[in-house]
């Protein structure tokens, strides 16, 4: 499995799915820009700073409320490779996997701007900036076999022989 | 109802067409036993927002709530549908009710070929127990911004500037008779504007039927066919900025309604339809003393 490291975008509690991608923001004209209307909402001068890579810390229950699944896409398109929150909402956790968004269910301390590297098949992660370091349960393996074709679609299309 | 039921992503729904396969961790139960019979106005939006504000929008991750107890029987199948509906507010993965004589007669009007009806097994083991009696049940209203902000709706004192009664947490057509009922000879505050979403074609068309379509837009409300429509942002009642919405929906965080400066109110559809007569959060048992 893949070893990230980014920026930290520090986040509390209960981000919900309409602070990550507001519902306005769905539709198919937007279906490639996703990322560009990210926290537009709660934290709009993000998507100007991000760079690909960064990685998100929350707290609790990251991810709650609607099924969309455009909430792990805008956050991709954004430039977000990992998320590391205490834990997630159900459907954002399994939609994160399907999609290829990795999250990482592990409470760290960072602030913004600290530099924190993730080694998924070690579960550990490390905080450059601090200096201190972490370990989380890694994923199970057909969770991680999953994730390492590319999520859930990719998968799908590739055992069926999808031309498309 | 008595069913296991959950979300999942777009993509997961097309790969269950593809493989007939999905993939899911075993949660584990609450159970959340009732007793004694809801008062007039309270229902099961009141239940569950209670349940939620008690244990927190996170209070239930994974797991499934097992509802159960004497109480259920006193809770029509729509009121049932909308506390099933909210359990992901308590990040549940389902709600399950047992199921009784009130299951039986609706699934005869969804489903002519039988259904197998499911209950807990013996000397099953929960992860914790509630217990709530539906007759010291309140009517609530769940601030901004999570759905864990509950208060008695009688402590809670804020101008409204929309009501919005319906969607597929309040839709229903026992829903919209409430709602009805409390409004019959009122209109909407003039400061108010209404609006009124059949969860389904088939409550809007009974609704028609009913002549409670013809109420509500003499009342000075504005109906809507079935949509999710303003709950989430999407068009019709789309909240502006500074302005407050009670709404039967679901969620109420940052935004949800319109514009971020906004707020929603989450409430019951009694406590939306006193609410939009008098222009400000109201308990319908003191809509009499108001006028």
């Amino acid at each position: 499995m893949r070893s990230v490291e980014g920026r930290v975008w520090k986040f509390g509690d209960h981000v919900d799915t309409d602070q990550i991608i507001p519902a306005e923001r769905l539709t198919s004209d937007n279906n490639d820009k996703l990322g560009t209307f990210a926290f537009e909402k709660v934290r709009p001068e993000m998507v100007k700073l991000v760079n690909k890579g960064d990685i998100i810390v929350a707290g609790r229950n990251f991810g709650c409320g609607s099924s969309r699944e455009h909430a792990p896409r805008a956050l991709l398109q954004m430039g977000i490779s990992c998320v590391v929150a205490e834990s997630y909402a159900r459907i954002f956790y399994r939609n994160c996997i399907n999609t290829g968004l990795l999250p990482v269910e592990c409470h760290v301390e960072a602030d913004d701007g600290d530099v924190l590297s993730v080694d998924l098949s070690k579960g550990i992660i490390i905080n450059q900036t601090k200096g201190k370091e972490w370990s989380f349960a890694p994923f199970p393996k057909f969770v991680q076999e999953l994730m390492d074709r590319g999520g859930l679609m990719a998968k799908i299309k590739e055992e069926k022989r999808c031309t498309r | 109802m008595n069913a296991f039921a959950t979300g999942v992503g777009s993509s997961e729904a097309a790969a269950v067409f593809a493989t007939g396969q999905l993939w899911f961790k075993v949660p584990g139960s609450i159970r959340i036993l009732l007793k004694g019979r809801p008062s007039r106005y309270v229902g099961g939006k009141d239940l569950v927002l209670k349940l939620i504000s008690d244990i927190g929008v996170d209070g239930a991750t994974y797991k499934t709530l097992e509802f159960g107890g004497t109480g259920v029987s006193s809770l029509t199948v729509s009121d049932r549908l909308s506390v099933s509906n909210m359990a992901i507010e308590a990040g549940g993965k389902a709600g399950i009710f047992p199921c009784d004589a009130a299951t039986v007669a609706y699934m005869k009007t969804v489903r002519k070929d039988g259904f197998n009806a499911t209950a807990p097994d013996d000397g099953a083991s929960y992860e914790r127990t509630l217990e709530y009696d539906l007759s010291s049940l309140e009517s609530m209203v769940a601030l901004p911004h999570l759905p864990s902000n509950g208060k008695a709706a009688r402590d809670v004192k804020v101008q409204i500037d929309q009501a919005y009664l319906g969607s597929c947490t309040n839709g229903r057509i026992e829903d919209l008779r409430l709602a009805a009922e409390i409004m019959r000879g009122r209109k909407v505050h003039r400061d108010v504007r209404m609006v009124v979403v059949p969860a389904s074609v088939k409550v809007f068309e009974q609704a028609m039927e009913e002549g409670l379509l013809t109420e509500f837009s003499k009342a000075g409300a504005f109906v809507s066919g079935p949509t999710c429509g303003a709950c989430l942002g999407g068009h019709m009642g789309i909240l502006a900025s500074g302005e407050r919405c009670v709404s039967s929906t679901n969620r109420n965080f940052i935004g949800r309604m319109g514009h971020r400066d906004s707020e929603v109110y989450l409430a019951g559809p009694a406590v939306v339809a006193a609410s939009a007569v008098t222009g400000r959060i109201t308990d319908p048992r003191d809509l009499e003393a108001v006028q």
